[in-house]
């Protein structure tokens, strides 16, 4: 059943445009129902599509006051063996009573379906993946009735056989399949680092048209590469990355993701608030006045 | 050596993160991968590796959060990932994973302290499956009243009430965990226990059974009437006294356990 008298997307125009992942230890606090700097929360759709428990509760408490995203980890996009019509059916049955703003994954695979490693795993950037991505973007839209955001991911070793930079595949699958990008910066930022390339190269590649929602999170640097995490502050060089992509994509939500090492709500809503800093600092209007534009042009 | 499929590269790459700690990868994938920072091609498949069984036994971990504290860091490690490598996850959801491991574990050499760790597994497993459960509305103990004297009545019960019996007294131990033991736990372990679960108010509670009042409502949930299951209950302990059975139906009243309430002819495939 849909939510009534819940925020929906033209309630944008009276809120800011940063949002924070909902993480369960954050429960308790937002259970107060507290007034946060907070524009919008991205849920872990895995977390929500298998129960009628504490955790949906909780979704459904906080999507009374706030716009929701439902972003998942478990599609596995780039599958040959194909995206598993439970896991959609369950996904659009979420999306029925939560009424997001945004859906969105991960552009990977995640394991075979009888040995499952649940990781974002990287895919060789060829024809034939991307062929058989389109197709899978394509069924999940029509299964959804919406489009979808898919979200470069961090690697530590690139596939086998790849035909295409990582920027050139993302582009023409965007403008191939209709999807749309999820543009994680500190991904890139990582893959930069762990691949040997410019990562303006990368950002400077993706037309802003095809972003549908921006990423902010922390990576650890292990010493021999650097690992996405998600266990820290945003680093400064992610930030100044940032900066630059908003600067010419004023009109995206943007999203601040801590994972691990989770602080309190305070701390990540602070985080929020720089990436809020800096799109002041480029733009110098209100956040009310941009996030108006974002709605109507994000189109889920 | 020509391209590799996508599905090539993806069972290769399967297979080289479900490889034991002294199996080489496939070369047919190493030959082509390049790795990422200053990690060698070994390393960078074992960053996924490591990343698939830290993950798997984080989930574990967390649904079998009684069986880690008292079998220690070191010994649940070990059992995770045994269990994780000859197991393969065929679930989307991490959450869903590691149905098995009970069985796994009842399978593996006898745990001479700890013989109770399959059953207390068997425990979190269910208790992990009530959580995500809706919960009911109660049929109130006034109705419950006026309409027990029925004898052809059927009790249907929320889908969050369950029984739970073990040889051991995994919910006396469950309740403690967490708590510091230096290889036993710090409670009365070796001794049968029937439990009843159920959902309320979003939290899960437990109560205690006795071997009667687990007997009636295993029947009662099986979808025998009160009658048939009271009638069963009499055949096994012929000593049954109807102290025995209030006692039961003031748990009833007290739960709200029960959702609704039916006649026999109301049966499902009834005519």
């Amino acid at each position: 059943m849909p939510i009534r008298n819940s925020p929906k997307q033209t309630d944008f125009i009276s809120r800011p445009q940063i949002g924070v992942g909902l993480r369960k230890t954050h429960y308790p606090y937002l259970e107060t129902k507290p007034q946060t700097s907070v524009g919008w929360f991205e849920a872990v759709s895995e977390n929500y599509m298998d129960s009628e428990g504490r955790p949906l509760h909780m979704l459904q408490l906080i999507r009374e006051d706030y716009p929701i995203a439902l972003h998942g980890v478990s599609l596995s996009i780039a599958s040959a063996e194909g995206v598993r019509p439970e896991y959609l059916k369950q996904l659009k049955q979420l999306k029925d009573r939560i009424d997001p703003f945004i859906i969105s994954d991960h552009l990977c695979w995640t394991g075979l379906q009888n040995a499952n490693l649940h990781d974002l795993l990287p895919i060789p950037f060829t024809d034939e993946s991307l062929r058989c991505i389109i197709k899978h973007v394509d069924q999940v839209q029509n299964a959804l009735g919406c489009h979808i955001l898919l979200e470069n991911v961090s690697t530590y070793l690139q596939p086998p056989d790849s035909t295409y930079t990582e920027w050139e595949f993302l582009k023409a699958l965007a403008e191939q399949s209709g999807c749309r990008l999820l543009f994680d910066v500190n991904n890139l930022y990582v893959n930069a680092k762990n691949h040997h390339f410019d990562p303006i190269l990368f950002l400077d590649a993706i037309p802003t048209e095809l972003i549908g929602q921006i990423h902010l999170a922390g990576y650890t640097d292990m010493g021999t590469y650097l690992f996405d995490t998600h266990s820290k502050p945003v680093y400064p060089e992610v930030w100044e990355l940032f900066s630059r992509l908003i600067a010419r994509a004023p009109d995206v939500p943007v999203l601040v993701e801590w994972d691990d090492d989770i602080p309190e709500f305070p701390i990540l809503e602070a985080e929020a608030q720089k990436a809020r800093q800096i799109w002041n600092d480029h733009h110098g209007r209100t956040d009310t006045e941009s996030i108006s534009t974002a709605l109507l042009s994000s189109g889920a | 050596m020509g391209v590799l499929t996508l599905s090539q590269y993806q069972q290769l790459f399967s297979q080289a993160a479900h490889r034991g700690d002294h199996e080489s990868p496939p070369v047919r994938l190493t030959s082509g991968i390049t790795p990422g920072g200053t990690l060698s091609i070994p390393d960078s498949l074992e960053v996924y590796r490591r990343g698939f069984i830290v993950r798997l036994t984080e989930s574990l971990g967390e649904i079998y959060e009684s069986v880690w504290w008292v079998a220690g860091d070191e010994e649940f490690f070990r059992l995770a990932k045994t269990f994780i490598l000859s197991q393969p996850s065929e679930a989307y959801n991490l959450s869903s994973y590691g149905q098995e491991f009970p069985d796994f574990l009842q399978a593996m050499p006898p745990f001479p302290d700890l013989p109770f760790l399959p059953s207390l597994a068997r425990f979190e497993w269910l208790f992990k499956n009530i959580f995500h459960l809706s919960q009911h509305e109660s049929v109130s103990p006034e109705e419950i009243q006026r309409i027990t004297q029925e004898g052809n009545l059927q009790f249907i019960f929320g889908p969050s009430v369950s029984l739970f019996s073990a040889p051991f007294a995994v919910y006396d131990l469950w309740k403690v965990r967490g708590t510091c033991h230096d290889g036993q736990p710090p409670v009365e372990w070796d001794h049968e226990q029937r439990l009843l679960l159920y959902k309320k108010r979003d939290q899960i509670f437990v109560n205690e059974l006795d071997d009667v009042e687990y007997m009636i409502l295993e029947n009662l949930l099986g979808g025998s009437t009160l009658e048939e299951s009271l009638t069963d209950t009499a055949r096994q302990y012929p000593n049954l006294e109807q102290e025995q059975i209030s006692k039961l139906f003031q748990i009833i009243f007290h739960t709200g356990i029960i959702h609704r309430l039916s006649t026999i002819s109301e049966k499902p495939g009834a005519p």
